[in-house]
């Protein structure tokens, strides 16, 4: 059942886009793989536990404000 | 007492965690974190009508019976494990599983234990708000809702990061063998 709120929405809005290709592209894979590089160059255990605490934090708020 | 619920909860629910995570090999963690973020990445996009498994169970009105400060520290608990009531977003298994991954019980429960902070921060923050000012709470509460693509923000990229720091630390012992 589709939702009023969540991801649907939000990707009719990324879909009807006139750069819809593009900006699909550049926000689901080019930024990520971007961002991914710099994990590569950064990789270390102390990195990955602080980045494990950020993304908790964010889970958490997350959990909280769903619809 | 909500809060100190959570965070208790939360702080026990990734000890264990990151206990049984002990008995996983070192490269099935990298594995397992690299996979679950780039799955946590495309899902809007591939799979869109798809919803994370969810416990349908929600904390018993008949509970307020017990009272404050049971009720409130049970409210908590519930909530701070995270997957024991509805879950609707897959960060929070992702965050699960990363806290399994460190394989140790200390590291693993200070940070389940943010997620449980995280998650009666706005409850804590509302509550004030009641105290002080009668009526204006939901409109707090309307602005954290509204703040939503924010954590949304912040989670796809340190995904992104995890996928690329879970991934170097998978292939590399390759590349000093070779």
């Amino acid at each position: 059942m589709i939702q009023p709120e969540g991801d649907i929405p939000r990707l009719v809005e990324l879909y009807d886009h006139p750069h819809a290709g593009t900006a699909v592209a550049v926000r689901c894979f080019v930024l990520p793989i971007l961002v991914a590089t710099t994990g590569v160059a950064l990789a270390d255990h102390g990195v990955l536990l602080i980045a494990t605490a950020i993304m908790a934090g964010v889970a958490g708020w997350l959990a909280t404000y769903s619809p | 007492m909500f809060t100190v619920g959570s965070v208790v909860a939360a702080i026990l629910f990734g000890a264990f965690l990151g206990w049984l995570g002990g008995f996983l090999p070192m490269p099935a963690r990298h594995a397992a974190i690299g996979a679950a973020a780039v799955l946590l990445l495309v899902r809007p996009v591939l799979f869109p009508l798809y919803h994370v498994p969810s416990s349908r169970w929600m904390v018993p009105r008949g509970w307020q019976r017990l009272g404050w400060p049971w009720y409130s520290l049970l409210f908590g608990m519930c909530l701070g494990v995270g997957v024991v009531t509805r879950v609707t977003t897959g960060t929070t298994y992702f965050v699960a599983l990363l806290v399994t991954a460190t394989g140790n019980p200390l590291q693993a429960g200070a940070l389940f234990g943010i997620f449980g902070l995280a998650r009666a921060a706005p409850l804590l923050v509302v509550s004030r708000s009641i105290s002080r000012r009668p009526g204006h709470s939901l409109q707090e509460m309307e602005w954290l809702a509204w703040s939503r693509p924010i954590p949304e923000l912040i989670g796809r990229v340190v995904a992104a990061f995890l996928a690329g720091v879970a991934g170097q630390l998978w292939f590399a012992p390759y590349f000093q063998n070779a």
